[in-house]
């Protein structure tokens, strides 16, 4: 091999240098799940990639790798088809462990959502598959309110509709975690209020999530303790709709909407906030 | 021959000088302090009205008295570049410490360019200890409780803000009195259009050209939003039957694409009246006029009104050779015959925060621009910044003085109207470039109507398909970061703060994505129908 030159040595010393200071550390898999949380997927996919260079029978890292691809820019149909690949092997090998169960789920979302032209049939089938065989699994709760969405905002006959309702309906009991007890019934209470305007129906619902402290985003809420309020005076359940109206005012008294609460509340029951 | 090669080398020799030069001060600015030497902060905003700026030197410089080892240091940056500008250094890795977010500057795609802050706005910030904030949470210290810079997606807080505003009418009150005897600016709808009448008769009768209003694109829209909003206030409340308060604009304008309401519907109808009364107080081609424009025909004294900011005031009165005062818009009251039927009350108002300054993952010194941060959102700080800048105050306490008091929300009323139906999207463009045949000697009502009646369907649906578009990008983002922090807390099951952000994440998704579904299926219903 040829002598380099003193100015190209010192030339490749420096290019060494910056190649090893770009190249990502080898920090393993939570490093490359904390990307993913800052949405860096690039970085993420690079962490994931060197753990499963290192170990390829390494299933956490390999779920990792598959879903930083869902997320890695420039978006392609060959990213989001070799994601598809990645998911369909760890599942073939074992359907069973949570990284199987997480892949099933995965390629339910990528049928919904992640595909350029999604197919929604194959993701319905894929979810009901999934609660069927692992209904305690995350995954499979995680699928559960993605299935309502699926069934209840689709173009269908009222007889069809009120049928999918009733499939929504009995997954409820089976429901263990909290944002699928949440998430599942606040979907079906929004369907029904915004396609059929069933405050009966959905009432128990949102005051369920309501009443067991499970809503944690701020507007969200905001509209459902309204809403609430709303449907119980519908109901002619007076005493509960004072009581979400008042909740609603400790809750957000600065509201643009605090001075009508109010005026709402004293039709209801004069004298009955502060 | 030789000339010609001496001029290239010379040539060559000022471009590396140049180039030596510029990567020096960009070094210079971004590098870390040497020991004992200062650190310099950089801090980005796009506010130059009035005197925003030198409240903010006044700040920096209590603080470089704080902490002698560092210098601050602001860019004021040009509206009409800012988000270009902060895009191009956010991506780069080049942006200034702190940034001020908003103006397209912000969402999924930018935010991973700045450091959450979540887990500091939960404990108290340390420069409001003996104030009446002290032991405070700091989220909790802000009217608003930091609402702007919280991330819906991320359930993240990137940022804290120091501005709020409302808008009013400034008036020359020596002008007011000359015209009408009185010093009491109108307090009713129809006390402003006898007003105006009062000036259109001043102006023929002395020939003084001085017009009832100085409208602008940029003023003339907020006055007008705020007198049509307050005409949609039942229309888009019945649209909303599960809480009885107005619709966002996607609904309202998915609902007229289905047919739920139409451009015959009396508030509708009102609410396009109400703007062409206004304008008509306006100059000739109002529209075609900046700021900059009705500030210069305001403070001449030709015109008596003009519409604006909190902010803008400092710079008003400063450039005005007579007192200036402020009014709130006398928008129709409900008991209004003409246009009181379409109201619940008067369009309530609320302080809210914009423009948080996040704090770059470029910066080199984030610890001090947290602090710096702090600093700045400390009761003490933002008391000065109120002062000085005219800027609503953000925390809670604070009380307004001189003419900002007057620029303080009342929360009395009803929620207006879906805003800003009239200001920023494709259907007010529409609106407003059909603006000639609702205001001047063009005007043709029935022309009108039956123009907007053509081009509103598709300035809604492409409203509407867009705003569904970039849900189903941010879904489909948000769908990784999910499962990183499912897979986070699995490893530290007791991380009390993971396991709220989790729980937060999944419930916007879900919330997020019934609503994208939900709005699909209502596209995909109207797209039947024949157009509205």
């Amino acid at each position: 091999m040829r002598e380099l030159a003193p100015g190209s040595r010192w030339l490749a010393w420096c290019l060494l240098a910056v190649t090893a200071a770009a190249a990502p550390p080898v920090a393993g898999v939570p490093a490359g799940w904390r990307e993913l949380t800052l949405l860096n997927a690039n970085a993420a996919h690079d962490l994931f990639s060197t753990a499963v260079a290192a170990d390829s029978s390494n299933r956490p890292a390999r779920l990792g790798l598959a879903v930083s691809l869902l997320g890695v820019q420039p978006r392609t149909d060959g990213t989001i088809a070799a994601a598809a690949e990645m998911f369909t092997a760890l599942r073939a090998e074992n359907a069973d462990d949570d990284e199987g169960i997480g892949a099933a789920y995965y390629l339910a979302r990528i049928q919904q959502l992640h595909r350029s032209t999604p197919d929604r049939q194959a993701a319905v089938e894929a979810y009901r598959a999934l609660l069927a065989a692992h209904p305690d699994n995350h995954y499979a709760q995680m699928a559960a309110p993605k299935l309502a969405v699926l069934l209840l905002y689709d173009d269908v006959a009222p007889d069809e509709w009120e049928r999918r309702v009733a499939e929504i309906g009995s997954l409820l009991p089976r429901l263990t975690t909290a944002e699928a007890v949440r998430d599942t019934r606040l979907v079906l209470a929004g369907a029904l209020i915004r396609l059929r305007r069933d405050h009966a129906r959905s009432y128990p619902l949102v005051t369920a999530c309501l009443d067991a402290n499970l809503v944690n985003r701020l507007p969200h809420l905001n509209t459902l303790l309204l809403q609430a309020a709303e449907s119980a005076r519908q109901l002619g359940k007076t005493s509960a709709a004072v009581a979400y109206y008042r909740r609603f005012l400790d809750d957000f008294p600065r509201d643009i909407k605090a001075d009508e609460v109010r005026r709402r509340l004293d039709a209801l029951a004069p004298r009955a906030h502060p | 021959m030789i000339r010609a090669r001496w001029f290239y080398r010379l040539g060559f020799l000022l471009l590396a000088a140049a180039f030596a030069c510029g990567g020096w001060r960009l070094v210079k600015r971004t590098r870390p302090g040497r020991a004992g030497g200062p650190i310099t902060l950089t801090f980005a905003h796009w506010q130059l009205e009035g005197t925003t700026r030198q409240a903010f030197d006044a700040l920096a410089r209590d603080y470089e008295k704080l902490h002698p080892d560092i210098r601050i240091e602001q860019l004021a940056i040009p509206l009409s570049v800012y988000s270009s500008w902060g895009t191009t250094h956010v991506v780069g890795g080049v942006a200034p410490d702190l940034v001020e977010l908003g103006r397209n500057l912000g969402g999924r795609r930018i935010l991973p360019y700045f450091l959450p802050i979540t887990d500091e706005i939960n404990r108290p910030n340390p420069y409001n200890a003996g104030t009446p904030l002290a032991g405070v949470a700091w989220r909790n210290t802000f009217v608003d409780g930091m609402e702007a810079a919280f991330d819906p997606q991320s359930f993240d807080c990137y940022g804290a803000s120091v501005f709020a505003n409302t808008f009013r009418i400034y008036y020359n009150a020596d002008l007011l009195r000359e015209i009408t005897g009185q010093a009491e600016p109108p307090r009713t709808f129809e006390q402003f259009t006898d007003l105006c009448r009062q000036v259109r008769a001043f102006a023929a009768r002395t020939g003084r050209p001085v017009l009832p209003f100085a409208g602008s694109r940029i003023e003339a829209p907020l006055l007008m939003d705020d007198l049509a909003t307050g005409q949609l206030q039942r229309l888009t409340s019945r649209l909303n039957p599960g809480v009885y308060f107005p619709v966002g604009y996607g609904d309202f304008f998915l609902s007229y694409l289905n047919h739920e309401w139409t451009l015959d519907d009396p508030a509708m109808r009102s609410a396009i009246e109400l703007i062409r009364r206004v304008g008509a107080e306006m100059p000739d081609n109002f529209m075609q006029y900046g700021r900059d424009d009705s500030l210069f025909y305001f403070v001449q004294g030709r015109a008596l009104m003009m519409a604006g900011y909190a902010q803008d005031g400092t710079s008003i009165s400063s450039q005005a050779p007579f007192p200036v005062r402020v009014f709130k818009n006398p928008a129709p009251r409900p008991q209004d015959r003409e246009f009181g039927g379409n109201m619940v009350g008067p369009n309530a108002e609320r302080l809210s925060s914009y423009g948080a300054f996040g704090i770059a993952r470029a910066s080199l010194h984030p610890q001090e621009a947290l602090d710096f941060l702090q600093f700045l959102t400390s009761f003490a700080a933002d008391q000065k910044f109120v002062r000085i800048s005219g800027f609503l105050p953000v925390l809670v306490g604070i009380q307004a003085t001189g003419l900002t008091r007057d620029f303080m929300p009342s929360s009395r009323g009803f929620p207006p109207g879906p805003y800003p139906v009239f200001l920023f999207t494709n259907t007010g463009q529409v609106i407003q470039r059909l603006e000639y045949l609702m205001i001047g000697p063009e005007a043709d009502q029935a022309a009108f109507f039956a123009a907007l009646k053509r081009e509103l369907p598709g300035a809604m649906r492409e409203e509407v398909s867009g705003g569904l578009r970039n849900l189903i990008q941010t879904l489909q983002l948000n769908d990784t970061a999910i499962e990183a922090v499912h897979q986070l807390q699995r490893a530290d099951p007791a991380n009390l703060s993971l396991q709220r952000k989790y729980q937060g994440m999944v419930e916007t998704q879900n919330e997020q994505e019934a609503t994208a579904y939900y709005t699909e299926l209502r596209l995909r219903r109207a797209a039947r129908l024949p157009l509205p």
